[in-house]
């Protein structure tokens, strides 16, 4: 149940990209986003790198010119020393300024590499296929990496530079020990090694990288969110929870404190070896070059060198390593987003490019319609046949799960049928574009959207040149009863549907009647061809449930309207029922033949008529 | 802004916080800073000595007896610096998950301590959620600046001492360098600070659109109305304002770091200059230099941290005293504390259901004007079964959620038996309580506890429970019966509304002599069979109880024994279906507006 357990299935033409290609593809997102930025970041990693190498350099000059003085060897001046002290002194400027260049630098790099990549993703999460993205496992995939992004994946450029600068850092130092002698090179290099060897082997061993994913921790945060959550609240009070709740929690705490301890402690008792090891070979390394320079073989400024490359080796390797893994550990999320960007990209590119047919002539004609979710092994709809058409209304019945909502997602085009076809007019949706759907069709789902944008966009909307004139939108609010309570909002039309946004307190809470009559009026305002009202009702009471259904009949003229409600009563009102039951349309006719047939609408009917008998 | 005062509090509070921790830790913590402190002072003077006798001992047979004690020296130095820091570390995990416990039992106790009213304002939630963010590494880290700058400040002060000796200027130059880069950090930081609370309101809307975009509820409607274009430019828009906006502040302080580290450069060359004159003037050996020259670069880099921490810890206390303590100290409508569940429980010792009178009951939403029940004045008989219809925002949830005594009614009493409900047995009585929210939980945990939550200390009820509310045959159809994992969080089997619906009822039922139950309209998500089966569940268990049914659905209510008519918080009808019929009020114009379809 790790972050990184739920891959996406790979598909016929889009697969996973590999590790190398993903890092790639991520230092060409930084060179799309500012190429002079990413040009000068690899500069700057170079020169940061190399400084630390030139500054022991110097260090040793100016060493070994002292020594020389005090050997009465050479005059004292400044003059002499002066080379050494300037390159000194400008090397320590030029880290500094650089360092401080770099962080600038890489804070407005990391800034927008993540407004562009975030941009990628909600793009892909809008365009990807609808069926696809309506996958558990994808969206949870979206949402991860929603996260992600937001701190490790912007990092990555972090440990990707500082790998970089390290490398060379590392690779200096083994330069300039070498030059004094080569078997210091051994000497320090060789403790080092078991020091790694421990580092990953605990990495392994479970060191962390996103500690609130795992299992413990996930608990411990859904059982706060129980306690704390507001409607979680009431059952917490009702059952007497909070005792038994926070103690699960402390329960897991516990658990958590012992495994963090005893993972510090194994990592501690691991260091002890490894330090001893590291500080007695720096200390031989020492005892080595005293007795190079005692015998004159060395100068005193090889011993600066020394101190300064073998003192820092060590901790340098490490970081390199820390780097390296935390590279690897956000590889797979990375690796997952870009598949999911590159089928969406696939998916956009196979949408359609048809008009929609205006007016519709012929209607809606729906073949041999199968149906089944990714993943699923049944089908949730089988030999759908059949037509409806322009202007006709159509009541669709059956009990919960009996592929109702399905149907009518296939037929606005947001899923796309496993076998058969549906074609408006003749022509295949597939084919349709899909602003032409979005100016044509429209649909009050069961859980419909609260945008909570101001309401002039909640209520309108669509493709940014699509615009509907206030005096429209405001027949439209009044044709749902909305008018008393928008005419009071404290700026109109542009004030937003969430009191937490906007101007401190101008936000507008709306109850969950308001919301659906939001849904309906997102509706009709366009005007559509086709109109799908799936449980419009849900949310109101008796008398405005009435009222609704009474301008239904309005609401609905002209226009395929497909009607989807418990409120078995309300299918009257269409011309034409249609019965699903598991998967198939086991009826098709009027109110009064089917009850005529008494098959099940004719049980459905009766069973909810007789408590108004 | 804070006060002098309240900043000071805040501080303090801080560091009680951090010692009732555990504060053997953070003593041995703080011993352990001591010795790793003097270090660098240490070894400028072992480094001096060792590099001395190297020099001394050029062309020494025996040169080694000279140096080893120093290399020894140098060695041990080494050994205590890292073997403190690897023992910290166990301490100050230790402490910060005690701090963990301390930061969410306050907000857990706060919360459950809060009015359920109070709780469900956006305000409330808001400051929770922002008291949440704050989580245990504020205060850890915290703690670690304050061991790490303590053990860096003894380093700067001995290093310091050392360095005067040869020349004040030394150990003073180095200090200058700190002070700049503190005051930098300060200012920038609270710039940063400023525009990042003034942005708050497009940073929400930038988090809001992009939860849209990405949601799978929205995500339909997204797609059919193709709005994507638009709002996602408009995402764009809003986030790339903000990073201009930093950007702006974040130039001016680039230019002002620009102008510090050339400054820093400077004084360094100054005191490599003065370091390189004492040389010359024989006042110095070569190993007083090297020791010296990288006691100049330790130094720089040690004022820099200290710079840095100070800096962090203001940065670090700002959400903890901005957002924690002020969400734990804030004046909030509580409710009775827990003593009352240790105390007797005064309904205990009534034998059975009692009669319920509501007498002159109103109740406000906070931050409105409008009651939402006004002078409701009624008895529940024992063991009647009531329903309550009204049109949306009537007051049905909110009277059943003032009976419960979830609710403080603003006026009136509510009398069980009696006894009057108080702030006292509030919770006691919620314990001869029970009910199905219309917002019920999913516990996203095994289908045993999703029904053992209803009354943990009966867990042999369950299979009772479990089939009475039709919870058994749910349950048949999962691979690991009762211990099957529901829901998305944990990777569990996820069910149908009607299922967890099930579920709810079958929690309901766990407390077997309840004298109350609510249902409060169940059935948005139900088909009508479904729906009627729930009902039916219901008031064959509810039979000897006082009962409250909340419904749209009239069909269901009309077998009730009577009928409470809700419209604008009071109470317009009340009767049985047949009286209230024949009355021809609101409640037979509802039925009949549902009975029109079925005639």
């Amino acid at each position: 149940m790790g972050p990184n357990n739920s891959r996406i299935p790979n598909t016929e033409s889009v697969s996973r990209p590999s590790a190398l290609k993903t890092l790639r593809r991520f230092c060409f997102v930084a060179w799309h986003v500012s190429p002079f930025g990413a040009i000068v970041q690899a500069l700057l990693t170079l020169v940061y790198g190399c400084i630390p190498i030139g500054i022991l350099w110097a260090s040793r000059g100016l060493v070994n010119l002292i020594a020389a003085i005090l050997a009465d060897e050479i005059e004292p001046s400044l003059q002499t020393a002066a080379p050494w002290v300037i390159a000194l002194v400008l090397l320590a400027i030029l880290r500094n300024v650089t360092g401080t260049y770099d962080s600038y630098l890489r804070w407005k790099m990391q800034n927008f590499i993540r407004l562009h990549q975030q941009r990628a993703l909600i793009e892909a999460a809008t365009h990807i296929d609808f069926d696809v993205f309506d996958q558990p496992q994808i969206y949870d995939l979206i949402q991860r990496a929603r996260q992600a992004l937001d701190h490790r994946l912007t990092n990555l450029l972090r440990f990707l530079t500082e790998i970089g600068q390290l490398c060379i850092t590392l690779v200096g130092y083994g330069v300039l020990l070498w030059i004094a002698d080569p078997l210091l090179v051994l000497v320090v290099v060789l403790p080092a090694i078991p020091s790694a060897w421990l580092k990953i082997k605990t990495a392994q061993s479970g060191y962390i990288h996103d500690y609130d994913a795992t299992p413990v921790r996930r608990m411990m945060a859904y059982m706060l969110s129980l306690l704390l959550g507001s409607s979680s609240g009431q059952e917490v009070r009702l059952y007497g929870l909070f005792k038994p709740i926070f103690g699960r929690w402390r329960t897991n705490h516990q658990k958590w404190r012992e495994e963090s301890l005893a993972k510090v402690w194994l990592q501690a008792k691991g260091s002890i070896g490894t330090t001893l090891a590291e500080v007695i070979a720096y200390s031989v390394a020492i005892f080595i070059l005293a007795e190079r320079i005692v015998n004159g073989e060395l100068t005193l400024g090889d011993y600066v060198v020394l101190i300064g490359a073998a003192g820092t080796f060590q901790a340098n390797l490490e970081s390199l390593l820390g780097a390296i893994q935390d590279v690897f550990e956000d590889l797979p999320l990375l690796q997952d987003l870009h598949f999911f960007l590159e089928r969406a990209k696939r998916d956009q590119s196979q949408a359609g490019t048809q008009r929609f047919p205006q007016p519709l002539q012929e209607g809606l004609e729906v073949r041999n319609l199968r149906f089944r979710y990714p993943e699923a092994t049944e089908d949730v709809l089988q030999d759908i046949n059949f037509h409806v058409r322009p202007g006709e209304v159509i009541s669709i019945v059956g009990v919960n799960g009996a592929g109702k909502s399905t149907l009518i997602k296939l037929l606005l085009g947001l899923y796309q049928p496993g076998d058969g076809t549906i074609r408006y007019d003749g022509m295949n949706v597939k084919s349709i574009e899909p602003e032409q759907i979005a100016l044509n069709c429209a649909s009050v789902f069961q859980d419909f959207a609260r945008f909570r944008r101001p309401v002039r966009e909640e209520l309108v909307p669509g493709p940014s040149n699509y615009h509907i004139d206030d005096e429209t939108l405001w027949d439209v609010i009044k044709a749902v009863g909305l008018q008393e309570r928008f005419e009071t909002l404290p700026r109109g039309l542009d004030t937003f549907l969430d009191p937490s946004l906007g101007e401190e307190g101008e936000g507008a809470e709306l109850s969950g009647g308001e919301w659906q009559k939001v849904a309906l009026a997102r509706a009709l305002v366009r005007n559509p061809q086709v109109l799908v009202l799936d449980e419009p009702t849900a949310a109101l009471d008796p008398q405005a449930e009435v009222e609704l259904y009474q301008q239904f009949v309005e609401l609905a003229s002209g226009r395929m309207t497909f009607l989807i409600s418990h409120r078995i009563g309300s299918a009257r009102l269409a011309d034409r029922i249609l019965v699903l039951d598991a998967g198939r349309i086991v009826e098709d006719g009027t109110h009064d033949a089917l009850l005529a047939n008494n098959g099940r609408y004719a049980q459905f009917f009766r069973a909810q008529a007789r408590w108004y008998q | 802004m804070q006060t002098l005062k309240e900043s000071f509090i805040a501080y303090a509070r801080t560091l009680v916080v951090i010692w009732q921790s555990g504060w053997l830790a953070v003593l041995g913590m703080f011993l352990l800073t001591l010795l790793p402190g003097v270090v660098p002072a240490c070894q400028f003077f072992v480094t001096e000595r060792l590099v001395n006798a190297i020099t001394d001992a050029i062309g020494d047979a025996n040169w080694w007896q000279t140096v080893l004690p120093w290399l020894i020296g140098l060695l041990g130095l080494r050994i205590l610096s890292t073997g403190a820091d690897l023992l910290r570390e166990p301490l100050y995990t230790h402490l910060g998950e005690n701090i963990e416990i301390w930061i969410n039992d306050g907000i857990a106790r706060k919360v459950d301590t809060t009015e359920l009213i109070e709780i469900q304002t956006a305000e409330f939630q808001d400051s929770l959620e922002r008291a949440r963010a704050v989580s245990g590494l504020a205060l850890q880290n915290i703690l670690w600046y304050l061991v790490d700058s303590l053990q860096q400040l003894i380093s700067v002060v001995t290093l310091g001492i050392v360095l005067w000796q040869y020349h004040p200027l030394l150990a003073l130059l180095p200090a200058l360098t700190g002070i700049a880069s503190w005051w930098s950090d300060t200012r920038f930081s609270a710039d940063l600070y400023g525009f990042d609370v003034a942005q708050t309101p497009q940073r929400r809307e930038q988090d809001a659109l992009e939860g849209i975009l990405t949601d799978r509820g929205a995500g339909k409607e997204v797609r059919l109305y193709q709005t994507q274009h638009a709002w996602i430019e408009h995402w764009h828009r809003l986030g790339k304002s903000l990073i201009d906006g930093q950007m702006g502040i974040r130039r001016r302080k680039f230019s002002v770091c620009l102008a510090l580290d050339t400054t820093r450069g400077l004084l360094y060359a100054g005191s490599l200059i003065l370091l390189l004159l004492e040389v010359f003037r024989g006042e110095l050996t070569v190993g007083t230099y090297i020791a010296a020259a990288a006691a100049l670069v330790q130094l720089d880099g040690i004022w820099d941290a200290v710079a840095f921490q100070f800096q962090a810890i203001v940065e670090e206390m700002r959400p903890l005293f901005g957002d924690l303590y002020r969400f734990l100290d804030s004046q909030s409508d509580t409710r009775g504390s827990d003593t009352a569940d240790t105390e007797i429980n005064e309904f205990d010792g009534n034998d059975g259901v009692q009669d319920i009178a509501v007498e002159d009951i109103s109740f406000f939403y906070p931050n409105s004007q409008e009651p939402a029940l006004t002078d409701i004045t009624l008895t529940f008989k024992k063991g009647e079964r009531v329903a309550i219809v009204g049109p949306n925002g009537a007051g049905k949830t909110t009277l059943a959620r003032v009976l419960l005594g979830l609710y403080r009614p603003h006026t009136g009493n509510i009398r069980v038996g009696e006894i009057p409900l108080t702030e006292e047995n509030r919770r006691a009585w919620l314990t001869h309580c029970s009910a199905v929210f219309q917002d019920f939980t999913q516990y996203h945990l095994t289908a045993r506890e999703n029904i053992t939550f209803g009354d943990l200390e009966h867990p042999e009820r369950m299979e009772t429970a479990s089939i009475a509310g039709g919870a058994a045959s749910v349950v048949d159809g999962l691979t690991e019966g009762y211990e099957t994992v529901l829901g998305p969080t944990f990777g569990g089997r996820d069910l149908s509304g009607g299922e967890w619906q099930r579920l709810a009822t079958a929690r309901s039922f766990m407390r077997e002599t309840p004298w109350l139950v609510v249902l409060d309209e169940p059935t948005a998500a139900l088909d009508p069979l479904a729906e009627q089966a729930v009902y039916e569940r219901f008031i064959e268990r509810s039979v000897g109880r006082t009962s409250v049914l909340i419904s749209h659905r009239l069909s269901s209510v009309r077998t009730c024994d009577r009928i409470l008519v809700l419209d604008n918080g009071s109470i317009v009808e009340d009767g049985d279906h047949e009286t209230l019929l024949a009355k021809d009020g609101l409640y037979a114009q509802f039925f009949k507006a549902q009975a029109q379809w079925y005639v």
